[in-house]
This record gives C-alpha cells, structure tokens and sequence, in this order.
C-alpha cells in the first residue's frame, strides 16, 4: 500500500479547528503533485482554504516571498533543493525567522532530524502522513505563532507609545535657548543632567522667568518611576504654570503645589520638591524645599561647599502644610547645585551610595577651572555614574555657576536666543 | 528587604533595604498585619539600613491602613540614613516615632 494510500484510509477524525486559525495562509512544498493535493485535501477538509503550493524548493522561496504563508509544510526530498537548505534559507530571513516550518519526512533517523531541527525547522510529520497528526501539529503550531506574534504586536505598540511619552516628557524640559537667555540675561551659566531609569521618569526640573533677569529653578522627584510617576510629572508641570502669581514666592508657591497635589495623589504617592529664585542683581537666593534633597551651595569666591537644610514634608503627604521661604546670599563667585537622589543614592559597583556628605567633598575637590557641565559630569563620575551605566533611579543634577563671567559673546546672539524663545513658547514674549 | 512577622505580638521587624522592589511582600505583610487582633503595631527599624522614596511611600500606606482600623502605628528605633530621611522629610512628625 503506498503512503499515498494511507492518508485516505485513516481520514476519519473529527476534531474541530478553532475559528480564527482557518485563515491561515499554509504553503506546501512538495514535488509529488499527488502528496500536494491530498495534503491540501486533509487541510481543506478541516476548513483551511489559504492554501498554496510550490514544485520544489526554488519555488518555495519564490513562494515565500509571494505568498507570505504563516506556516510551510515542507517535503524534505525534492530533487532541486533539500528540505535542509530550504530551512536554512529560510531562517536567514529575519521576516520568516520564526514562521512554523514543519518537515514531511519518510526517516526516522536521530542524527538526520537533529539535523533537521538545527537547520530550523519547528517540527516533522513522518511519512505517511497521518491526518490526525497533521492537523493537531498544523493547529498547534499555528497558535504558538499567533500568539507569538500578539505579543510582538502588543510590545512594539506599547514601545511606539512609551516613546512618544517620552518625546512629550523631554519637551516639559526647559529648552536649551530658553536657558542660555536666562543665563545670559542673569550673567551666570546654567548646566543640567536629566535621565530616567526606564523610559519614563518620575523627576522633572524647570526654569521659571520672572523678572529683571531674575528666574525660578524647580527640582521635582516622585515617588517610584515608570508610567505612574512620569504621569504626575504632567500633572506637576501644569500646576506649576498655573500659579504664575507665586513664582517669586516660593513658600508660597509650595504650600499651594501641596494643597492640589495631596487632593490628586493617592496615598503613597508624593513628590520632594526644591524650589529656588535666583535673583543676581540682589545677589540672593529665595528657597523652600518639600524633603527634597539638600542643595549643596558655595557662597562666593573664597566659599566652601556646604548643604543646605531643605528638611519639610514632601508635596502631596498632609494638608495645611506652610512651607517657609529662606533667603540666602549668592554674591559672584557661588555655585549652586541642585540634584535628586537618583545620584546620591545611586549604588555604585560594590554597592557603596556617594551620599549628600560624598557629593559635598567631591564638589569641594572641583576646581574654579571647571564649566558647570564639567562639574556634573565630576560629580557623576565620583558617583559611579557613567554614559551607559543603567540607572535604579531617575537621576537630575542642576548647576547654577556665578563663578565665571560667561564668556561675552556679542550682544546679537542674546537677541537672537531671546527672538526664538518669544516664537517658540507662546507665554514666552509676556 | 527581610521581614519577620510577629503576628501575635504585633510586631515586624524590618532589616537590609527598603525600596521600590518590596512593594508587594511589604503590602501584603500590611494587610495581614492589620487582619489580625490587637492595638498598637511596631515596625522594628534598627536593622533597616536603607529606604528610599518609595519605602517611606510604602510607610504611608501602612500608616493610612492604621487609621482605618483605629490601631496605633509605631516606628521603632529608624537609623544612619533612615533617620535623616525621616528627618529631611519631617516624617518623625507624621509618625509616631521611638528611638
């Protein structure tokens, strides 16, 4: 009797293929047309009408390309090409790298189907074929590929959308024009660090213009990271543009940014929060602080690095809270540093946190020479933080520097930087 | 994080790091802690050598799950950088705290 033969003798089963699966596009490859067309006939019995066929192995890789077949039946002896090449071509394409290839094969030979699993292929029907075994191994397949591919769908989607989150949450940032304006117009420089530790963060800075060259600095720090925390950030920002009025203020400012936030967050939740003005013509700063971490400040020329208390309640914990605004001196020559505990906390090779105390020293050892941006990058490199080094946490670092007249470039580039700005934001020119 | 559980005495004892990572076993213990009879419950912190935002966050759940069921909350004992964190964030005001 003939294998041919078989196929029509035990064609009796009467399973049901789940609905959604007999669309599937299959492609049988076989030179024997009769082995093609009772294939397709146990298949076609089962409500599979997608269904294509090749002579051989050139033309299933002609047919591949053509038909994009979810899933190839392959015969393993055809005379222009063997079942192995096939498969082994097959997998080079990254399109068809996980298709389901199943592979007829008449040997039962250890070494030949290890083999035949190593050139890629996902399974094998022995031959004769067997209907029942055919279709429960077609079915099978076919799930695992569609579930597969769900999932690469779903996590290319939700990848597509965390990016442009993140897009949006770059563009809360304060941009790089609008700094250099604030410097320029405040004679100082301003430099900054800002990652998250996924794609999403829970930290958010900003600098607010107020007046006469004065502006506002904010360090924002919610509890946890990723999707929940970047989202109060959003929420945070738009607070913080509603309060115009207290940008000058920030005391007032804060005991009003708690009194929203600990009606929008749940319990749990909360932000520090440091909040700075700098005002260069009186050479003083104004700062409230909810928890956040100490800013390290050096007051003049001859200055030492020292901490500044910055104990309160973070934002978003219990009502009522007033926060007091304290002033403190920033003649020429100081630094400011602002940062979140994503660096201080953040654990180095062995484990060991830098600390509030390590990133005073390290400021300490910085000499007058360096750009603010070259203190950051000092101040990170003391931490253990470098380029591609994953962080646990997000982690900003801001740096106000009266060290150093910046270098007086001529007056044009300032109007120009000033003209942008005043195009660019549309509160940007009030 | 570990945590030991004294059930009957309404006591845990919190020892290594306590950060974003022990969100589930920490709410957990909260619930079982809380299900169970008694008045005060103690979180034993002097072996607890870390805590970030996210652990003082988690504090505040379980402080908020105390006041649902009318039970006291203590903090026993916080040190090195657990103190100063409850210090810069003036929690040793919104707990009771004991040294």
């Amino acid at each position: 009797m003939s294998p041919v033969m078989d196929i029509v003798e035990s064609a009796a089963d009467e399973r049901v293929v789940p609905e959604g699966l007999v669309d599937a596009r299959i492609l049988i490859a076989d030179d024997d047309p009769l082995c093609r067309r009772l294939v397709a006939g146990v298949l076609r019995a089962q409500k599979f009408t997608n269904i294509a066929f090749a002579e051989g192995g050139l033309s299933a890789m002609e047919q591949l390309r053509r038909f994009r077949p979810d899933l190839l039946l392959l015969d393993m002896q055809m005379p222009d090409m063997s079942g192995l090449d096939v498969c082994r071509q097959i997998r080079v394409q990254a399109d068809f790298a996980d298709t389901p290839i199943l592979v007829q094969t008449a040997t039962v030979d250890r070494k030949k189907m290890g083999e035949l699993f190593s050139a890629g292929a996902s399974d094998f029907l022995s031959k004769p074929i067997n209907p029942s075994e055919l279709i429960a191994r077609v079915v099978v397949h076919l799930e695992r590929w569609n579930s597969l591919r769900a999932l690469r769908d779903y996590r290319e989607r939700i990848s597509r959308e965390l990016d442009a989150a993140r897009r949006m949450q770059v563009e809360l940032l304060p941009d790089p024009i609008t700094l250099q304006w604030a410097a320029r117009t405040a004679d100082l420089r301003i430099a900054s660090y800002n990652r998250s530790s996924s794609e999403l963060g829970g930290d958010l800075w900003g600098m607010l213009p107020i007046s006469n060259g004065a502006f506002g600095i904010f360090l924002a720090d919610f509890t946890g990271h990723g999707v929940n925390a970047a989202l109060n950030t959003f929420r945070l920002h738009a607070l913080i543009h509603e309060y115009k009025a207290l940008h000058d203020d920030p005391g007032a400012l804060l005991s009003m940014l708690n009194e929203r936030l600990v009606r929008l967050l749940r319990v749990g939740q909360f932000a520090t929060f440091m909040y700075v003005v700098v005002d260069h013509r009186a050479g003083v700063l104004k700062c409230a602080s909810a928890g956040a971490p100490p800013a390290i400040l050096v007051q003049g020329t001859d200055g030492r690095a020292r901490l500044c208390d910055s104990s309160g309640f973070p934002l978003g914990v219990e009502r009522g809270v007033r926060y007091r605004t304290s002033r403190r001196k920033f003649p020429v020559g100081s630094l400011l540093l602002l940062f979140s505990d994503g660096i201080s906390e953040f654990p180095d090779a062995k484990g060991e946190r830098i600390g509030d105390d390590g990133l005073l020293a390290a400021l300490n050892a910085c000499g007058p020479a360096l750009t603010p941006q070259e203190v950051i990058d000092r101040l990170c490199g003391c931490a253990g933080i470098t380029e591609g080094t994953p962080l646990p946490d997000d982690t900003t670092i801001v740096c106000i520097d009266r060290r150093a007249s910046p270098r007086r470039d001529d007056q044009a580039s300032c109007d120009r930087a000033a003209k942008q700005l005043a195009m660019s934001s549309p509160g940007g020119g009030r | 994080m570990q945590i030991h559980i004294d059930r009957a005495g309404g006591q845990i004892a919190m020892s290594g790091e306590f950060t974003f990572t022990d969100h589930i076993p920490f709410k957990e213990m909260v619930t079982e802690i809380f299900a169970a009879p008694g008045r005060a419950v103690v979180i034993d912190l002097s072996k607890l050598d870390f805590i970030d935002s996210a652990g003082l966050g988690m504090l505040l759940l379980a402080r908020d799950e105390a006041k649902k069921s009318h039970r006291e909350l203590i903090l026993r004992h916080p040190i090195g950088q657990v103190k100063r964190m409850f210090t810069v964030t003036r929690f040793n005001t919104l707990f009771k705290v004991e040294e």
